[in-house]
């Protein structure tokens, strides 16, 4: 044959291959799986929650962010949980205890019959092994801290070790002190180094209970050093089991059919991880996720944006699916710093306070999906308190402050104060925007420069107080008043505090004692305080208590909200409690305004739902 | 007739391969430094965005771990060392993993990608452009121009969030047989019948295993994210193969050929052609390198797990080492694809010589 007519026919070979390909795909697809069409609904066997970002690490001992956490909240327990939708703690893997009177002895009466995923039985040595093996291995990235702060021996082997080396000597000293001691099989104790309130709370986060035969039988526990195994495989006692995790694609959970409580409804839980809003939006409306990750730039996608803006009303843009907003217990707020001029002085503090325009910060950077917070701790934590004063947007007030500071010599005509933020961070770019044009509306002579700086840089200067006005945000690791007041309030514990180098010996003073204090009406006095003298001081802005925006279809049935859930954080779903099915009858039509309040426990339907006829 | 693999190949291609050296030398020293040289190194070891939770002690921690307090030089040093010993290092923005394994998950799936787009580029714009080409000004001609300026214009991740939207979402909801909307291969099919890898590229190892559901929803996931990418990249195919096309047909051996009687098509197919091809190939060599390094933004809209979307994420966090890892494996990617697009020339054509 000639070489003309190999080339030839080689090419329409090639054709034809392309093009088979294409049918077979296309029609066995179809072929194969539009049957599913069908069906009222898809997969009913199945939650299929499709969301932006990714796993770092299925690590118990690690793991310290919420998409991670989706997983390790209910592959892996704890000794106590939250109780349904409220913070409040309740037994879990524990069904009991007692705290001796000077508060520093808990002792814990475990379950019985207990089971692991790999089929082991849960028991004290296990509670132990967990407790023990995360302050053990310190890993800096992760919630050792919490435990290490409070359990006895666990402040002085956190700070004398570096994670990275196994120091023999150090770890039995810590062993050696026995803050956690197995009594019997199912009654452990822990000590700890004073008597710290919140800890009970802060057991619903850590330690999580894993299986010690399963990490001793995949390479065992070194510590200060990971183990690889459990960074991608999970034992735990919770209702499903993680089957498959492939990092930045997929992640599929099974039900665990011998779970000793509730079992769940539906018998597989997956999760796409897909970083593109169009994307996921499609796969919402075409049915082929359950709910899909919401953010607040994206929410007016779902709903419409003026009745929301103006009147907290939600209306959903199409049928077939549910829209909520509800409060988590995370703050944004913004600090001043008091060693940087002029914001030594505190009229000009109290100045900017009131020339920051609250409701614009809300309205348009959040598009609307916060409430300006009264004091510290958001509502829903103890200590919460609405009737403490907020500033109001008051420019006046502001001019009428300023110029009085400037004649105290606070500030000279024409000063420029510079403020950063992180490149990338849209949010707090916008915030520094605002806020320099709150403050240059009132032509005090002051000028404010906004400039970004790389993820390094800006960390650099925090490090260093160098930034005299910043935007925080803190999420609490436990439901306690505590995680917020030390973090913002104390001198030596506090990040924030320190950031800025603020020091009132005052409010250490209270900050600790209401941290040993039993009696919750007495923290409650003493927060009350703490916030008081916060607001009075202006150092703090508390911006936002930000709402979580969550979005599901309406066959899925039994979802809550919990604001000290990672899913709930995420918008997603308490995927352990739901199941799916139509609505058989005629669901009453409620849209009214939104109000932040807590749903009514026992009703189904949520608060705004269109009804799907 | 020439030998299979004459001495001077060999060696041209021995020559080229260890010129890879210094190449990579040279790469590697500009991009560490670079790296290193934004604000505080110390960040790129930390989790983003959680300045609140670090402590004084961590910091340290790290700083002694990775040698951060050590002259820049000696860092490289440190890390050249390890190289050589197969440590890349873990990627911060991968979960902490080995850089390497980063690699081995992700590149497969951009090559395999990529490699559909080049393959239905060429089937598509070669042809195109030789028909452009020898039927210049007619109807055809204008059609075959706007359709690849269309290609090179358009915004790739607007293109394929069409198509998504398009032969997904319209087809899906008007109850048509419906391509699928991102990944690689449909989630149930891979928890009902689980691949077993081996190359990695799913459509290969489907076929080799057997698993047939698994090729089935591979090939049909790799339709949309496959076109979307091809598009640009046929558009400058066809329009290079049209210029170079036109350019050769007016050569006088052409019109010697044309002047002996031959037919028209075995003067195009014949003799034209093989000259034609040469630039062409070269575009496609340098598209195809480029495909591979930048095909974030497809991979982005389809989900598609490859290492263009790894490598933006690595860069937005100053993920050294998924930094440094990348560009070396791309370096040797373009070195490999220039060598290979020689070794097409000289195949194409005697008289140029190697070296």
């Amino acid at each position: 044959m000639s070489k003309s007519a190999i080339t030839k026919m080689t090419g329409i070979v090639l054709v034809v291959v392309i093009l088979a390909a294409i049918v077979i795909g296309v029609g066995g697809y179809y072929y194969v799986y539009i049957p599913s069409l069908g069906k009222e609904v898809p997969n009913p066997d199945t939650i299929v929650m499709t969301e932006f970002g990714d796993v770092q690490t299925l690590d118990p001992m690690w793991n310290y962010e919420s998409a991670g956490g989706e997983i390790t909240e209910r592959v892996y327990e704890h000794l106590v949980w939250y109780d349904g939708e409220k913070t409040d703690i309740v037994p879990q893997l524990a069904e009991k205890w007692e705290v001796s009177t000077d508060g520093t002895v808990y002792t814990f009466h475990l379950k019985n019959g207990v089971k692991f995923h790999d089929g082991t039985g849960f028991n004290a040595q296990a509670v132990k092994f967990s407790i023990d093996s995360t302050i053990l291995l310190n890993d800096p990235e992760g919630p050792a801290w919490i435990l290490a702060q409070i359990v006895k021996g666990g402040m002085r082997y956190m700070t004398s070790n570096t994670y990275g080396v196994t120091n023999q000597s150090e770890v039995d000293a810590y062993l050696a002190e026995e803050g956690v001691k197995v009594i019997d099989d199912y009654t452990v104790q822990i000590t700890l180094d004073y008597a710290y309130t919140p800890f009970l709370a802060s057991l619903a986060y850590i330690p999580r209970i894993i299986s010690p035969t399963f990490v001793e039988q995949h390479g065992g526990f070194k510590p200060g050093f990971r183990n690889e195994y459990i960074h991608e495989h999970a034992s735990g006692t919770g209702p499903f089991t993680v089957v498959e995790w492939k990092p930045g694609e997929r992640l599929v959970m099974e039900r665990f059919d011998d779970y000793w409580g509730e079992k769940a409804k539906v018998k597989r839980v997956i999760i796409n991880y897909v970083n593109e809003w169009g994307t996921r939006l499609l796969s919402f409306f075409a049915g082929e996720s359950d709910t899909v990750m919401v953010l607040q730039a994206n929410a007016f996608d779902l709903i419409e944006k003026d009745p929301w803006l103006n009147n907290r009303q939600i209306v959903p843009l199409k049928k077939g699916y549910v829209f909520e907003a509800n409060p988590a217990t995370s703050i944004i707020s913004g600090f001043l710093n008091p060693h940087i001029k002029p914001f030594d002085n505190i009229k000009v503090r109290l100045g900017f306070q009131y020339a920051f325009n609250w409701k614009a910060f809300i309205d348009q950077i959040y598009n609307g999906f916060g409430e300006q917070p009264a004091g510290l701790i958001p509502k829903g934590i103890l200590g919460h308190d609405d009737s403490l004063p907020k500033y109001t947007y008051d420019p006046e007030k502001a001019k009428q402050l300023l110029l009085e500071a400037k004649k105290e010599g606070a500030f000279e005509d024409g000063q420029k104060i510079t403020i950063y933020y992180n490149a990338g961070n849209e949010n707090r770019r916008l915030g520094c925007l605002l806020l320099k044009d709150n403050i240059e509306a009132l032509n005090v002579g002051l000028k404010i420069e906004v400039q970004e700086l790389d993820w390094p840089s800006y960390l650099a200067k925090f490090r260093n107080h160098e930034l005299p006005f910043a935007i925080i945000g803190w999420i609490p690791d436990y439901a306690d008043p505590d995680n917020y007041i030390a973090t913002y309030a104390h001198s030596q514990k506090g990040y924030f505090c320190q950031a800025i180098q603020y020091e009132n010996a005052t409010i250490d003073e209270l900050v600790d004692k209401a941290a040993l204090e039993l009696d919750n009406a007495k923290r409650v006095e003493y927060y009350r305080e703490i916030q008081m003298e916060l607001i009075r001081q202006a150092i703090y802005f508390f911006m936002v208590q930000d709402l979580r925006i969550h979005a599901r279809r309406d066959w899925v049935r039994g979802n809550y909200f919990n604001p000290m859930l990672s899913v709930s954080i995420n918008g997603t779903l308490t995927y352990w409690t739901v199941s799916k099915e139509q609505y058989t009858s005629q669901v009453a039509i409620q849209i009214g305004t939104y109000v932040l309040s807590t749903k009514n426990p026992g009703l189904d339907i949520p608060n705004f739902v269109r009804n799907a006829q | 007739m020439r030998e299979a693999f004459p001495m001077k190949m060999k060696d041209y291609i021995i020559r080229r391969l260890l010129l890879l050296i210094p190449v990579l030398i040279g790469i590697s020293m500009v991009t560490f430094t670079l790296s290193h040289m934004i604000g505080d190194p110390v960040a790129a070891y930390l989790p983003g965005g959680a300045v609140e939770r670090i402590r004084e002690q961590q910091i340290q921690q790290i700083i002694k771990a990775h040698h951060l307090d050590e002259p820049i030089y000696m860092q490289y040093w440190y890390y050249v060392n390890d190289i050589m010993h197969g440590d890349w290092g873990v990627s911060r923005s991968d979960h902490d993993r080995p850089v390497v394994v980063s690699i081995q998950n992700y590149f497969p799936a951009t090559f395999e990608l990529t490699s559909v787009a080049i393959v239905v580029s060429l089937l598509m714009g070669i042809p195109i452009g030789i028909v452009s080409a020898t039927k210049k000004d007619k109807p055809v001609d204008h059609a075959t121009r706007l359709f690849s300026l269309t290609g090179i214009s358009i915004p790739i991740f607007w293109f394929a969030l069409l198509l998504q939207y398009l032969f997904f979402y319209q087809f899906k909801i008007n109850k048509l047989p419906y391509l699928p909307l991102e990944g690689r291969v449909d989630d149930f099919v891979m928890i009902f019948h689980p691949l077993r890898t081996v190359t990695g590229f799913y459509i290969l190892d489907s076929i080799i295993t057997g698993n047939w559901p698994v090729l089935i929803s591979s090939v049909s996931h790799i339709v949309l994210p496959g076109f979307a990418l091809a598009y640009a990249t046929l558009a400058l195919i066809t329009r290079m193969m049209r210029s170079s096309m036109l350019e050769v047909l007016r050569q006088d051996y052409i019109t010697l050929a044309k002047s002996k009687g031959l037919s028209e098509r075995v003067v195009i197919y014949k003799h034209a052609l093989k000259n034609a091809m040469i630039p062409t190939v070269t575009v496609t060599g340098l598209a195809f390198g480029g495909l591979l390094a930048g095909a974030v933004l497809t991979e982005t809209v389809f989900a598609w797990p490859g290492i263009g979307r790894w490598a933006t994420g690595a860069i937005l966090t100053d993920d050294i080492g998924a930094i440094m890892g990348f560009t070396l494996l791309i370096a040797v990617v373009y070195v490999l694809a220039n060598l290979i697009v020689d070794l097409i020339y000289a195949a194409l054509d005697p008289r140029i010589k190697l070296g």
